[in-house]
């Protein structure tokens, strides 16, 4: 039986963890994103896409750190909203162009991640998501507090990034920003100093000693991480329009993170699927707050008790099924 | 007392027994030999329950104990003094030995086994109110031992005890267990420390790669080509 | 500001500092034991709160017995989420213990909570009194309830303090808190001590809602913010140390009821979250801070 303290060790099998479709499903998966809404007429179902492609998003940023560095960040929210707000309040009181505003917001949140990480970072990641999680408290309460600047509960409204109010190039927009992250992410990962995470994934003490500096690579990764959060933020809030400090709350956090584990930790593309299929029935779900809610919570029970290592996982191991991977074994435990 | 045959066993996809047979009887004071790596610790942890056995019969007392939950095997009365001795390092070493009692309810039985350890330790006694963090290595292995030895075993699994150990502590820990033993308790040795432990054993085995090789009366095993080669160095 | 107002501040902070430091306890005792980041403190906390206000009401119950009922019913709440989900995906997942932990926690919180919206609605569910009057000392006062309130929280910390001290059982759970391997050699069964370190800390947070009932009336999103306050005290003290957090509770309550006089509502929040910010910065280990694992002792 594994202790808790094996259980708790920050150390995982990220080799088979990085659940590597290869690049032709992934591609067609992107082409479809791409062409879907131009085949939906109804906007209702545009809609969706817009919500669903921005959680997944999230969801997929998140994985970053979660899949990459082990490291979850319990105040996601707070580096989502600060982009969101930080543009939100240029743009009203400045009159600075969203565009600038939305790279503005992106730089605010990447700052925050450096001095959450710079904090944090050399202490056990549980001390990083915990930290981040009172930041976002931190941050929540300011700006319910500081209503003559942001308007408190009131909500901040943000004018919106175009002019027609057409959807499609909000979608567009948000899915290069997407396609961008995702690109940059794959980059770094296959990178020198994407090796070097893989390193860190693995085992901590194996990276040090074959002379990687864990704390240096998690911390770009991380900020990276934070910044992307906040370039999202950015573009929600010209899209929604209207902030409230809600959207720094844990739940913002939680709803992201489960997409994270639900889609599956470690493949990028497995939570921005798990956006696309869980999504759209809580949105319709919305006007029963409780009951949506309720179903959430038994939902991310379930999960994290049948089978945690989510969609990909599944899809991965019918895929192993199938024969399309070679097996992977790994031994549980070490003898000495 | 102790019967396992055709034992196999391992971590996860990482088999390390392949055939382990063992025979202890009551009042026996066993060791088993190997080079690292043979399975000894292996072997220890199995019929403690830390692992799970693959296929194979472990019998104690007339009773199956194979795949049991370590702590149902420990109260079956089988203590087990690991490698790394497994101290509770921030509570004091008279709630360690306590926590070893945990399965005796009888208040009278636990003091009178108390004494008896701190007897047969009397370093124990002057740091009964020192946290078990603080001990030096030796005063951490009569610990463990004393520990171990609360809930009155019928069998001691001791791995590796001279370990880290001055030469003068070794000793003392040896005398210790062979006065245990000469008090009725049951021993199997883990212990590469040969020339001592051949000293004061009854009967050997011999591991290799997860097998049985051998398996003799000490004095035959001190004789033995095979032994002299591998592990006296001569 | 008058010897009356400063009494005041005091007395309301005392009070709310002897909840979040039971809350912090009932944190710590379920990190240091199981390992796990618990998010449905403030849940449990709400049950309690539920539970004694329908057994003095409903069924008129004397006080004590409906701070009781809250007790109990915690505790079986907390055993039966141990032998559920929790043991459940113990038996599943080994990486990433800290996330599955915590997500699986807010998942069931968030059950838990809009389970209790949607039953109860937000109506808020008080008493008001379960013992009238004030007890009072020249021209200061407070009321008996809240001192009772805080002779509850006291007698609590000292009583898990000597349980976990002095009792066999309460030698185990610290014993599986340093070492399970050797707990488990030691003829402890681990899965039964993990349960019980559950239901015990879960009853914490339920004699915390049960004894402030008649100061916090019952609602469904309650627990939120002391679940909040319990994590932000535990970090504020160090992971590794429990006297500390009691310690801690009692300055944040403080410190909150200070913040609350000075500026009003909101900030609080605002001003705790800085201070914790702050002493992170300074001693990123928290003020007394150790190690994670044996979080009983010193």
């Amino acid at each position: 039986m594994a202790t808790a303290e094996e259980r708790s060790k920050e150390k995982s099998l990220a080799s088979d963890r990085i659940i590597n479709l290869g690049y032709l499903p992934v591609g067609l998966f992107f082409v479809f994103l791409g062409v879907a809404p131009l085949l939906i007429k109804d906007e209702y179902l545009r809609h969706l896409f817009v919500v669903g492609l921005l959680f997944g998003a999230q969801a997929m940023v998140s994985d970053f750190t979660v899949g990459f560095i082990n490291l979850s960040n319990f105040g996601f929210a707070a580096f989502f909203g600060l982009g969101a707000y930080t543009t939100g309040l240029l743009v009203t009181n400045f009159g600075v162009s969203p565009f600038i505003g939305v790279i503005a917001g992106m730089l605010m949140a990447g700052l925050l991640g450096l001095f959450t990480g710079a904090l944090t970072m050399r202490l056990r990641g549980l001390y990083v998501a915990i930290m981040a999680w009172f930041m976002a408290l931190a941050l929540q309460s300011l700006t319910l507090v500081l209503v003559d600047v942001t308007r408190g509960a009131w909500g901040l409204f943000v004018p919106p990034l175009f002019e027609s109010t057409d959807i499609l190039p909000y979608y567009y927009t948000l899915f290069v920003i997407t396609l961008v992250i995702y690109i940059v992410i794959k980059l770094v990962i296959n990178s020198r100093v994407g090796l070097a995470f893989k390193a860190i994934g693995m085992d901590v003490d194996f990276a040090r000693a074959s002379g990687v500096n864990p704390t240096r690579y998690k911390m770009i990764a991380f900020i990276l991480s934070c910044a992307f959060a906040g370039w999202l933020g950015g573009f929600y809030a010209h899209f929604i329009g209207i902030l409230t400090p809600d959207l720094m709350g844990t739940q913002h956090t939680v709803e992201v993170l489960a997409l994270n584990v639900i889609g599956g930790r470690g493949s990028l593309w497995g939570p921005l699927l798990a956006a696309f299929l869980v999504i759209p029935p809580f949105e319709y779900l919305k006007s029963l707050m409780e009951v949506r809610l309720i179903i959430y919570g038994l939902l991310l029970v379930l999960v994290m008790v049948i089978y945690p290592a989510g969609m990909a996982g599944v899809i991965w191991k019918v895929g192993e099924l199938l024969k399309l991977h070679k097996g992977a074994t790994y031994f549980g435990m070490e003898d000495r | 007392m102790l019967e396992i045959k055709g034992l196999q066993s391992g971590y996860g996809y990482l088999q390390v027994l392949w055939d382990v047979s063992l025979e202890l009887n009551d009042g026996e004071f066993i060791v088993l030999l190997g080079s690292n790596g043979a399975g000894k610790t292996t072997t220890l942890r199995t019929i403690s329950g830390v692992i799970r056995p693959i296929s194979g019969e472990i019998n104690f007392l007339g009773q199956s104990i194979g795949g049991k939950p370590g702590h149902e095997i420990s109260r079956l009365g089988i203590s087990f003094i690991t490698e790394d001795l497994n101290l509770f390092p921030k509570m004091t070493v008279y709630d360690n030995l306590l926590v070893g009692a945990y399965s005796v309810r009888d208040k009278k039985k636990i003091k009178e086994t108390l004494a008896y350890i701190l007897n047969l330790f009397p370093r124990l006694e002057e740091r009964l109110n020192q946290l078990a963090g603080t001990l030096s290595g030796g005063e951490r292995k009569m610990l463990a031992i004393g520990r171990g030895l609360m809930p009155n075993p019928k069998l001691l699994l001791v791995d590796e005890p001279s370990l880290g150990l001055s030469p003068l502590m070794t000793r003392a820990t040896f005398d210790a267990l062979r006065k245990l033993n000469q008090d009725g308790t049951t021993i199997l040795l883990v212990e590469q420390h040969l020339g001592k432990a051949l000293e004061i054993t009854n009967r050997g085995y011999i591991l290799e790669q997860g097998k049985v090789v051998m398996e003799a009366p000490t004095a035959t095993l001190l004789e033995s080509e095979r032994v002299k080669e591998v592990y006296l160095g001569r | 500001m008058e010897l009356v107002d400063v009494w005041n501040v005091l007395a309301v902070g005392l009070v709310r500092g002897g909840l979040y430091a039971q809350m912090a306890l009932m944190l710590a005792l379920v990190l240091g034991v199981m390992s796990i980041i618990s998010m449905i403190n403030g849940e449990l906390y709400m049950i309690g709160a539920y539970v004694s206000y329908f057994a003095f009401t409903l069924f008129g119950l004397n006080p004590i017995l409906s701070i009781a009922c809250a007790a109990v019913a915690t505790f079986l709440v907390g055993a039966l989420i141990e032998r559920g989900p929790l043991s459940m995906m113990r038996r599943r997942a080994g990486e990433d213990w800290y996330l599955n932990t915590f997500l699986l926690t807010v998942g069931l919180s968030f059950f838990l909570k809009n389970a209790a919206m949607l039953l109860w609605k937000p109506t808020y569910r008080g008493i008001r009194w379960y013992w009238e009057g004030t007890v009072s000392i020249g021209s200061i006062g407070i009321s008996i309830d809240r001192l009772v309130a805080l002779g509850i929280a006291a007698l609590t910390i000292v009583a898990l303090q000597l349980f976990l001290r002095n009792t066999r059982l309460g030698r185990a759970i610290r014993a599986v808190s340093q070492d399970e391997r050797g707990a488990m050699l030691n003829g402890i069964n681990i899965n039964t001590i993990y349960t019980i370190s559950f239901g015990l800390a879960c009853m914490l947070g339920g004699i915390a809602g049960g004894s402030m009932l008649s100061i916090l009336p019952a609602s469904p999103y309650m627990g939120t913010t002391p679940n909040n306050y319990a994590w932000l005290v535990v970090m504020l003290a160090g992971l590794g140390n429990i006297s500390g957090a009691v310690v801690g509770g009692f300055i944040i309550g403080i410190v909150e009821s200070v913040a609350f006089q000075f500026f009003g509502e909101g900030w609080p929040n605002v001003i705790s979250f800085i201070i914790l910010i702050i002493v992170l910065v300074i001693k990123p280990s928290g003020i007394f801070g150790t190690s994670v694992k044996g979080v009983w002792e010193q």
